[in-house]
């Protein structure tokens, strides 16, 4: 008979100590999952920033080079593709709130709670044992025990929800990135068109006069040996002899340092893709009691998130660079 | 009356980011081209001509991108109502395992187990 009660208590041990894992990795999957999510949204939200100037940019490019201004066609169009970047963008934002709930659900310690209202429920196990009409009396190591059954319990029940919840994030995450795949060629393009539109009307402020390329011949200047002055360089822009090749340089160094660009983006746009496949296979792992590759998943994160980074760590020089100062 | 579940849309077929890639293709080369076509120009009606020429492309790449995306908008928004859903039945889960009665379920069953086993132990 000791036998058999020693080897209930041990199924009841490892029971627990079997489903104490769970919950710490739904916290890694759901932070993971959350960022993955965020960081996708961030990259939709820098198109949908972009295609708010793209209409500003191609009117002062018509003024400065003879192209007409874009028909009130392209600009209801731009407007529709904003439309539908942004619905993408939120689409990721409630991925992310979605995985918001699953963190909750998992930092949840509902089996300490369980413990602690079973405690103040009952002042003993045999008060609350009577009170559902069961007479037998209950010793105090079984009280010890229904307690721990109780946690047990409580804490199978919030792990098979965990695991729910994880199937359901998975099956939405399979249709979000099927979407995502086959929608990749367009947003990879209006990236492009975007970058092109930026790149083309910089030039063409440049060729007017409305800008000095002093950030990128700085760079290129060997500051240690030479001291850079602003003046002479605007002396040999504007009048010096090799004016004209000085130029045709710029435009070439812009337009290889924006093709640099265009292969980023490229690499972003496939990213959103395999970043949420990656995710798909953590769910899995967590719902079949595997371990996570949490490390992999991060690392893939922070790749992406470098890259969203970068790419915005441009736009915000391109902005504030005095090269398109009058 | 069950939900309607968002499913994935259909895979455009190959032609049709071909014809997406031509129109893009066409747009690039003749906007990459236009300044040195628009010096080359000797008279006004070329001139026109040409800007024409590019609005139109501007036009048909900007109408294939935002139609494209479009096709996928009612997706999108079944999509995001079927998230909405999710969300709120996780958020009901938590609160449902936050409930008392929930606990005392659990305890309750523990309780039974435990005296069950008291039994058992006393035979």
């Amino acid at each position: 008979m000791h036998a058999r009660r020693f080897l209930a208590l041990v199924a009841i041990l490892v029971f627990a100590s079997g489903c104490a894992s769970t919950r710490p990795a739904a916290t890694v999957l759901a932070s993971q999952g959350g960022t993955a999510s965020r960081t996708v949204e961030a990259a939709f939200a820098q198109t949908e920033a972009d295609l708010e100037l793209a209409v500003d940019r191609r009117i002062l490019r018509a003024a400065l080079t003879g192209r007409d201004a874009p028909s009130p066609r392209v600009q209801a169009d731009i407007e529709r593709v904003q439309a539908a970047i942004q619905a993408r963008r939120r689409l990721c934002g409630d991925l992310a709130a979605l995985y918001d709930g699953f963190a909750a659900l998992a930092s949840y310690d509902a089996s300490a709670e369980v413990t602690a209202v079973f405690a103040d429920v009952s002042a003993s196990t045999n008060a609350f044992a009577r009170a559902i009409g069961d007479s037998a009396v209950v010793t105090a190591p079984m009280g010890d025990l229904a307690t721990r059954l109780a946690a047990a319990t409580t804490t199978s029940i919030q792990n098979g929800r965990l695991k729910k919840t994880s199937a359901v994030i998975r099956e939405l995450l399979v249709t979000v990135r099927t979407l995502i795949e086959r929608e990749a060629p367009l947003y990879a393009s209006v990236r492009e068109e975007l970058e092109r539109g930026s790149l083309n009307t910089s030039l063409a402020m440049y060729r007017s006069g409305f800008g000095r390329p002093h950030p990128l011949l700085r760079e290129l200047l060997d500051t240690g040996t030479f001291s850079y002055d602003e003046r002479q360089v605007n002396a040999a822009l504007e009048k010096g002899p090799q004016k004209a090749a000085i130029d045709t340089a710029i435009v070439q160094i812009v337009q290889r340092r924006v093709a640099r660009r265009f292969d980023l983006e490229r690499s972003l746009v496939s990213g959103f893709a395999s970043l949420l496949a990656q995710l798909e296979l953590e769910h899995r792992a967590f719902e079949a009691n595997q371990p996570l590759d949490a490390r992999a998943l991060g690392e893939r994160i922070a790749a992406f998130r470098q890259m969203v980074d970068l790419l915005a760590d441009i736009r915000d020089e391109r902005v504030t660079s005095p090269a398109l100062e009058p | 009356m069950p939900r309607k579940t968002a499913s994935a849309p259909a895979t455009h077929p190959q032609t049709q980011l071909d014809v997406f890639r031509s129109i893009e293709t066409n747009y690039w080369q003749l906007d990459d081209g236009f300044d040195i076509a628009y010096a080359a120009c000797k008279t006004a009606a070329q001139r026109k001509q040409l800007r024409d020429t590019l609005s139109a492309a501007e036009d048909a790449y900007w109408a294939a991108v935002a139609d494209a995306l479009a096709d996928n908008s009612t997706f999108v928004q079944a999509l995001r109502d079927d998230l909405d859903r999710k969300n709120a039945d996780v958020k009901h889960l938590l609160e449902n395992l936050k409930s008392i009665s929930a606990f005392l379920t659990a305890a309750t069953e523990a309780t039974r187990l435990a005296a069950a086993l008291a039994r058992l132990a006393a035979v």
